[in-house]
């Protein structure tokens, strides 16, 4: 009886990713066929398609990038590298992933060569940190500007494999799949390392947890 | 399915090995046997809706009377609930205008390498052209050898071509063919 009980209190339902027809799916697959249709004009030399797409993925990318990097001005520069490398890259769009995922790769690939050029130039500075991440408080402001200030700083204290990871997961929605696509792992590493990065930030952020 | 036959070794009730009679007992009721505890990895793959068949079928079951694990998948939800008020940073108005004219700079620095390829393949054409006229030099010109469209009369006698000459092209064609008559007249 007390174990009926609490299946009606605590059963969980999993967050299945839909699989048949939704009812927003019509409305997706039009703008996946825009993005499409808008990378196919950018690549036969129309500018404003270019920008057009840029426009749709900016906001998403740029959250993403601050994400990734921790503060807004790098986040700026890895959007610009990010939509330059993709202007230059028009051609190699195979179609095999959305435009939405093509792009999150190349910010991806170039937070990877952003964070390469960090550490060279940290080589022999004092600063021994990656991205200098702030730590994280202990409950003070729930509910609070500081327990989105301390999500930022937990995050950013997850190596960047864990943190990408969890980002595309819980920030984006994303599949396994799309995310190991972005990544390019298969799909059990994704899930050990949602598994390990979701533990991790449990641990960081256990003021703020039940 | 492997996850069937996975014994828990570490989880939310920190069991291990397989599952006891007493355990089994307390499930009856609903599911006839009692699966030992998913591991936390496998709860949080499960929580995503990356398990299917008959394994979700089990872990359900499970979850549905586990209190441990059914904390874990709370634990888990609340993780998500309290991701999900993390700061959403916006890009301001005037980051998205530098961001278009960057993109324009991207875009007219690739016009210029292509202006740029373009002068390259015109002067490669330039140079090779060169080379092969240099090299038709090397050879004797003669009123036989010239080309149709200089309009230089077949003769063999200097003089007399210099007078047939009928275009600037051919008197000049001539000259650098026959050292000896450099003031050529033209036509």
């Amino acid at each position: 009886m007390l174990a009926r009980n609490y299946t009606a209190e605590k059963t969980e339902t999993p967050n299945v990713e839909p699989k048949g027809p939704h009812p927003e799916a019509k409305l997706a697959e039009t703008k996946l066929a825009d993005d499409v249709g808008l990378l196919q004009k950018a690549a036969a030399g129309d500018g404003r398609a270019f920008h057009a797409l840029l426009d749709r993925h900016m906001d998403r990318l740029y959250r993403l990038a601050v994400t990734f990097v921790g503060n807004a001005a790098d986040a700026e520069d890895l959007l610009q590298e990010t939509f330059a490398g993709a202007y230059k890259g028009l051609d190699g769009f195979e179609g095999r992933a959305s435009v939405g995922t093509w792009l999150t790769r190349i910010l991806v690939m170039q937070t990877a060569r952003f964070r390469r050029d960090r550490k060279r130039k940290q080589m022999g500075s004092i600063e021994a940190s990656e991205f200098d991440a702030p730590s994280v408080g202990h409950g003070s402001g729930v509910g609070g500007v500081d327990v989105r200030i301390d999500i930022q700083a937990a995050l950013l204290q997850l190596s960047p494999a864990h943190r990408e990871v969890l980002v595309l997961r819980e920030f984006e929605q994303m599949s396994y799949e799309e995310i190991a696509e972005v990544l390019g792992v298969p799909q059990g590493t994704v899930e050990s390392r949602l598994y390990r990065a979701r533990a991790e930030l449990r641990e960081k952020l256990s003021a703020y947890l039940p | 399915m492997i996850f069937f036959f996975r014994l828990r070794l570490s989880g939310p009730t920190g069991v291990a090995g397989p599952p006891s009679r007493k355990r089994k007992k307390a499930v009856g009721p609903l599911s006839g046997f009692m699966i030992p505890c998913p591991t936390n990895e496998e709860l949080s793959a499960y929580r995503d809706g990356r398990i299917d068949g008959t394994r979700l079928e089990l872990i359900q079951r499970h979850v549905a009377i586990c209190q441990p694990c059914g904390l874990e998948l709370s634990r888990l939800s609340a993780l998500s609930r309290l991701l999900a008020s993390a700061l959403r940073p916006q890009l301001s108005q005037i980051a998205r205008h530098r961001l278009h004219d960057k993109i324009d700079l991207a875009m007219e620095r690739g016009l210029i390498r292509f202006g740029w390829s373009l002068s390259g393949i015109a002067a490669s054409v330039l140079l090779i052209g060169s080379a092969l006229l240099m090299h038709v030099d090397s050879v004797r010109r003669t009123a036989e050898a010239a080309p149709p469209w200089l309009g230089v009369a077949a003769s063999s006698d200097a003089d007399a071509v210099v007078a047939n000459a009928r275009t600037p092209a051919a008197a000049l064609y001539l000259a650098d063919a026959s050292p000896g008559s450099s003031n050529l007249e033209l036509p």
